[in-house]
């Protein structure tokens, strides 16, 4: 089936935002899967903003709501997404990436919802919206703030086709739109390693999860075998070590100022990963440090937050879940103590948490 | 005519960094490479095409171009600001860097 014959993109604007707001709830449910199948985020965008994003929210759906669209490699983002090739009741197309890029989105959604009991990216059902083909050989994967875009590869740095096959490069970018929808960290400076930092872990939590792989079995590994020379983009385990001239760093003591947010966050990433295998190697991630950094991330960090912000929140709630000086509490204090941060037993310092913008330290 | 351009960022977080000296190309390389400057109307670009709210794992570009009789000017762009013209350069420079880097 040809999916966009089934839903009519011609309708203009204004008239699909007076069906969302006057029609029947059979006409509602219509003109919304309408307006997501819309070739056009700024349609959306303009119907969102009028409606408030109210109805919408009660219309909330409780399925997991997946669109691939191909950009027919068109490197220009204001052209996304593209031509709508696949979403839910629809078969295999012939894309090879179409269809692991929408297997895949199915895959991270499954994880949020049964590990964390989450609703797609906003908690609320939002449809998921990714493009393939964008651009030409284009080597990179992006999370634009509506969507997720994903380029061939050029053969010469990323492998074709790898880009949008790959379960962790897709789980990192959809949970940079989960961070847009919770903790919202600013992208740059210590809360932008953050932000790279909660989609690692989640990604490689995702991965561990669909493998059922203990803390000992995971290759700690995001985007594996995707690179022409390298084992990988990052390892969470051994920062620094993914590939020739991998330069994330592993220690407080590397940082410094101004440093690019994707090596720093190998310090909270190696936090993490020595938390887990303090709980147990043969343990599995998601059940326990997994459920501290969720609530971190959804409850906790905020736009500004630091890696002693985090230190000290992640700690806190660990205290709180587990119980103080509980193993798993202990798991966190020596994770990051490992990466030279010091949680703060008197807790985290919420006036500084919230009240000041520190970004450039 | 020279060219200094400047990659970074990326769901990979590499940097890459290239300076090309059009006259050290094969004649339908420069040939070709001048066409997408002009095409590009690069002097007329402002220097910062950056502003964005949202977002994440996109590149970063610098370009710095020095013409022969000594005109030049920077820009600075992402792949979610980057002008639609600048567009064919940009993937040029980037194949070239990627090819540089190996």
């Amino acid at each position: 089936m040809n999916p966009s014959s089934s839903y009519c993109f011609i309708i203009p604007p204004d008239l699909l935002y007076q069906i969302i707001k006057e029609g029947t709830s059979e006409q509602k449910d219509k003109a919304i899967r309408t307006l997501e199948l819309s070739e056009s985020l700024r349609t959306q965008r303009s119907i969102l903003s009028k409606l408030g994003g109210s109805l919408l929210r009660v219309a909330g759906h409780q399925q997991k709501r997946r669109i691939v669209y191909d950009a027919k490699h068109s490197d220009y983002v204001f052209s996304l997404p593209g031509e709508p090739k696949r979403y839910e009741d629809t078969q295999d197309t012939g894309d090879k990436d179409v269809n692991r890029c929408f297997n895949n989105t199915g895959l991270v959604y499954d994880f949020y919802k049964e590990v964390f009991m989450r609703n797609s990216i906003d908690d609320n059902g939002m449809a998921m919206h990714s493009s393939v083909h964008f651009g030409v050989d284009f080597d990179n994967a992006i999370w634009t703030g509506n969507q997720m875009v994903y380029g061939d590869g050029s053969d010469l740095f990323l492998k074709k086709g790898s880009v949008a096959s790959n379960l962790t490069v897709t789980a990192h970018e959809l949970t940079h739109g989960v961070t847009d929808n919770e903790a919202n960290l600013v992208y740059r400076g210590q809360p932008g390693a953050m932000n790279e930092h909660m989609s690692d872990v989640f990604a490689i939590m995702c991965d561990q999860w669909f493998n059922k792989h203990t803390v000992a079995e995971s290759s700690w590994l995001i985007g594996k075998d995707m690179l022409v020379e390298g084992q990988a983009l990052r390892s969470i385990k051994e920062p620094g070590t993914a590939y020739p001239s991998d330069k994330q760093i592993s220690h407080i003591e590397d940082y410094h100022v101004g440093m690019r947010i994707h090596y720093s966050s190998g310090i909270p990433n190696r936090a993490f990963y020595l938390t887990c295998n303090e709980i147990g190697n043969n343990s599995y991630s998601w059940e326990k440090a997994g459920k501290v950094w969720y609530i971190a991330l959804k409850d906790r960090l905020r736009e500004y937050s630091r890696f002693q912000d985090a230190a000290d929140l992640l700690f806190d709630i660990a205290g709180s879940v587990f119980g103080k000086d509980s193993k798993e509490q202990n798991a966190v204090y020596k994770g990051w103590e490992a990466v030279g941060i010091i949680p703060r037993e008197e807790g985290p310092n919420l006036v500084k948490v919230i009240g000041e913008k520190r970004i450039q330290d | 005519m020279k060219i200094f351009f400047e990659q970074s960022g990326g769901v990979a977080g590499i940097a890459n960094n290239i300076s090309i000296d059009s006259n050290s190309l094969d004649h339908q390389e420069a040939s070709e490479l001048q066409h997408l400057v002009d095409n590009s109307n690069f002097f007329d670009l402002p220097s910062e095409s950056t502003a964005q709210l949202r977002g994440a794992d996109y590149l970063e570009y610098k370009i710095t171009i020095e013409t022969n009789d000594n005109k030049k000017h920077s820009i600075k762009t992402t792949d979610l600001t980057i002008p639609p013209n600048v567009a064919p350069l940009i993937r040029y420079l980037r194949r070239k860097a990627v090819r540089e880097e190996r």
